[in-house]
């Protein structure tokens, strides 16, 4: 009897087959990823109307609509509430014993944890076109609408991609849905003490300084100059870098979880 | 006095799903009445509806002579109910679940504190009794839902499968429990279960249900006896099931059996084994297995619905052979 | 020990308020053993007020804005709505008993089953209170200042347990009718939606577009209206009163009916 070894398969099919997995799961659970295409317009719809009339304050930035201000807002809200999908799928897999099996086959560490972040990337480039649909119909303006979707659509990738690493090194780590769940009021909280939803300069204070260090603030004001002021090859750049040092950082942590947990 | 439990033409559907399709129930005082079919019978939507957890379609129902649905509050104070799934909060002890209970059923304090420590020593939990509901086994939780069940001393008691997934010990403990009860206090228990064994010990009668309906009721030696013959079982290797079906129909009629096994019931009984053997013998049967039963309620069933009601997965209609 | 010819059951009466008040007991010991429950709780609007005071710190610049701090506009509002997600705590709380059977035990209470939505709503409302209070402790901490506390301090308490009234209400009727947990997040979704389509971050006057349509009619706005008088310039007066005190009444009764009937209909 002959026994015929299959080739392994390339990192790349390996990856693409996570990803793959990870975009369909998600797509079959509208739970999953409704409330992260609803809830930022949503939330966003009601704050534009409520302060649209700030835009009168001396010092508010020269926009036509309070939807385009928040429009960086929307997106890293959207992204947020996505990515962090990952992690819950990577702990349901681990609760459940999927992951073991996962680890057991010749798949590639590198293909087991990229797949999952091109799948996160990829449901982030689809929210970004999904809202910048949606929120143009309603009067929000981009001034080079050719370099922002460019920009907005590359730095929501980055950061899905990073969220999304962030979410499966807790869930690499602690192997529990909850847990991973429990991390999410910590990126909101990130999220508003920050520019995106007022400009900081106008609250002063101890908020002004705290989102002034805050490098979520470093990200919406680069979209946000590419937004109103058309293509700004500084604060694209800035946008673009803060948000992929971010993903380098969280796809460190996921490694490093990922290492922990093979060992364990 | 009333019959504890009366029910008539009771209907239960869900939607299109009829679950229960027009059963007649009288449970006299004192009875250990059974309530016997597999899983999805019909037998926790009965109990459901005459506990009052689920309002009936159409027919009556009353449980020690209140109406079970427009006297609902007043059959809930005499009434206890242990449910198929131990309804249990498990960040609660014991205790504290008893004094929940207690205070539902407006028992005064003094009273319920000392009743609650006599019921938790009665079902061997007294030493558990300051711990989590989460920390118990799940005999222990069956044996807390018992006294749960008891703490207001009821005239009527419901036990929905009690002894599910629970170990034979265990089991035995609860069976001895329950006898003592009715034994003791003459408390009149209504007890589900698609166990044979627990329906033939328990039971002074017992109802045997199936797709919502009372196919046979009566005392559990009686209905065997209505089987008649005994049940002879045979394992053949597959290549000689159909020789074997064609011998044994000359000796008895074919009853229902598992996949790869031959039953009838065999006329004449033991008397006739050598027979069959002779027979089976001569027409090249090679015998893996044989046994001879005397009839069961699993019989019964069987007779009463075609299928058996233990491996009731494996089971396969008797062989037809042509010819 | 001889039986009781009648048995206990048979010779007590169960009373309304007694079987209420040990539901309300268990959701005592229950957030006492998962103190993260009551973390939750007041984590959330006491982060959002924060958050509020600072970020939205230049709204009360806008021409004719009730008040100079923004603590006072914003204080009020985290106060009700952190009521709001007790209450919703008590939906969630009802969903697990539903999917592990110890509904089904509190359904067996023999006396009359209201017990079991007033010993739940009793719970909701005085961990709401409890979570408002503190809430407020941080308010005025972080700035907000009483312009008519004698009067308005009891109104905004109206307005704090009619909002976790009307939350545990809503949630609670979902869930006697759904009967599975998966509904949960409807109910938050319900509350946000009722919360935000109101004035809780601006006044009437100065929301513009659908959002000034919407919340004129939300109840939520006058129920706003009502608490926020004892933070606002001019104190307590019978006009921005009476509005709160319709909507406070009609809307707790709307709820408590949802709530009640979904009950009766449980065993359906």
């Amino acid at each position: 009897m002959t026994v015929t070894a299959h080739p392994r398969p390339s990192a790349v099919a390996q990856a693409v087959a996570i990803a793959g997995r990870s975009v369909r799961g998600v797509l079959r659970q509208p739970p999953q990823w409704v409330p992260s295409l609803v809830f930022p317009l949503f939330f966003n719809a009601v704050s534009a109307a409520a302060f649209d009339r700030t835009r009168a304050l001396p010092g508010f930035p020269e926009v036509n609509s309070f939807l385009t201000f928040l429009l960086p807002a929307t997106i890293l809200q959207g992204v947020l509430l996505g990515a962090t999908a990952a992690g819950n799928d990577a702990a349901v897999d681990i609760e459940n014993g999927f992951f073991d099996r996962l680890v057991l086959s010749p798949m590639s560490r590198v293909s087991l944890l990229g797949g999952r972040l091109v799948g996160s990337m990829a449901l982030g480039v689809v929210q970004v076109v999904f809202f910048l649909s949606v929120l143009s119909v309603f009067g929000a303006r981009l001034e080079n609408p050719l370099a922002g979707v460019l920009v907005l659509v590359v730095v929501g990738a980055l950061l899905a991609g990073a969220v999304g690493a962030f979410s499966v090194s807790i869930a690499l780590r602690t192997g529990s849905v909850e847990a991973v769940n429990g991390f999410f009021p910590i990126f909101f909280a990130a999220l508003f003490m920050s520019s995106a939803f007022f400009p900081p300069s106008l609250s002063g204070g101890w908020f002004e300084t705290v989102a002034s260090i805050n490098p979520i603030t470093w990200i919406v004001d680069g979209l946000r100059d590419v937004i109103i002021e058309g293509w700004v090859p500084g604060a694209a750049a800035r946008a673009i870098a803060v948000s992929a040092a971010l993903g380098v950082l969280a796809i460190f942590m996921a490694t490093r979880s990922l290492a922990a947990r093979i060992r364990t | 006095m009333t019959e504890p439990i009366l029910a008539e033409g009771l209907v239960r559907k869900f939607g299109d799903l009829v679950a229960v399709d027009g059963i007649d129930l009288c449970v006299a005082q004192g009875e250990i009445f059974g309530f016997l079919g597999p899983n999805g019978a019909g037998k926790s939507t009965t109990v459901r509806m005459l506990t009052t957890l689920l309002s009936p379609s159409a027919g009556t129902a009353r449980v020690a002579g209140f109406d079970v649905v427009s006297q609902a509050a007043q059959v809930r104070r005499v009434i206890g109910v242990a449910l198929q799934d131990a309804a249990i909060d498990p960040i609660m002890t014991g205790r504290e679940l008893l004094k929940l209970q207690a205070v539902l059923h407006g028992i005064p304090r003094r009273i319920s504190r000392e009743r609650g420590d006599e019921l938790l020593a009665r079902v061997g939990l007294a030493a558990a009794a300051d711990r989590r509901v989460g920390t118990y086994s799940g005999g222990m939780r069956r044996r807390l839902d018992l006294a749960l069940a008891l703490i207001h001393e009821p005239r009527v008691l419901f036990l929905d499968e009690p002894t599910t997934g629970l170990d034979p010990t265990s089991r035995m403990a609860l069976w001895e429990e329950v006898r003592r009860l009715n034994g003791e206090f003459g408390t009149t228990v209504l007890l589900t279960t698609q166990y044979l064994e627990e329906a033939d010990q328990l039971a002074g009668r017992i109802a045997i249900i199936d797709g919502g309906r009372i196919v046979r009721k009566g005392e559990p030696e009686a209905l065997k006896d209505a089987v008649g013959s005994p049940t002879l079982r045979i394992d053949v290797d597959p290549e000689y099931l159909a020789r074997a079906t064609e011998v044994l129909e000359h000796f008895g009629e074919m009853r229902p059996a598992r996949s790869g096994r031959l039953a009838i019931g065999l006329d004449g009984g033991a008397s006739r084994l050598a027979e069959v053997v002779r027979a089976l013998d001569a027409a090249g049967v090679v015998l893996n297995h044989m046994e001879l039963d005397a009839p069961s309620l699993d019989d019964v069933f069987a007779e009463a619905t075609g299928r058996r009601l233990e491996g009731a997965e494996e089971t396969q209609a008797p062989v037809e052979v042509s010819g | 020990m001889t039986a009781a010819v009648e048995g206990l059951g048979a010779t007590h009466e169960p009373k309304v308020l007694a079987s209420a008040g040990v539901v309300a007991w268990r959701g005592v010991l229950r957030t006492t053993r998962f103190p993260a429950i009551i973390v939750q709780s007041i984590f959330f609007p006491a982060f959002f007020l924060l958050v509020y005071t600072g970020l939205y710190r230049a709204v009360t610049e806008l021409p004719n804005f009730p008040t100079d701090r923004a603590a006072n506009w914003y204080l009020p509002f985290m106060m009700m709505q952190g009521a709001a997600f007790s209450g919703v705590g008590a939906g969630f709380a009802t969903a697990v008993d539903i999917d592990n059977g110890f509904f089904d035990r509190l359904l067996l209470v023999p006396g009359r089953r209201i017990s079991i939505l007033l010993g739940t709503l009793g719970f909701a409302l005085v961990r709401a209170v409890t979570v408002a209070f503190l809430v407020m402790i941080l308010g005025l901490g972080l700035g907000a200042r009483f312009t008519d506390a004698p009067l308005g301090l009891p109104l905004l308490f109206l307005g704090v347990a009619s909002m976790s009234l009307i939350a545990s209400c809503y949630s609670l009727g979902l869930i006697y009718r759904v009967k599975d947990q998966r509904v949960a997040p409807m109910f938050q979704v319900g509350i946000f939606v009722a919360l935000f389509v109101s004035t809780a971050q601006v006044p009437l006057d100065l929301a513009t577009g659908w959002l000034h349509d919407a919340a004129r009619f939300n109840p939520v706005t006058n129920i706003l209206r009502l608490g926020r008088q004892a933070f606002l310039t001019g104190g307590v007066t019978w006009t921005d009163t009476w509005g709160g005190l319709v909507a406070v009444v009609a809307t707790t009764a709307v709820a408590g009916m949802w709530a009640y009937t979904g009950l009766r209909k449980y065993i359906d």
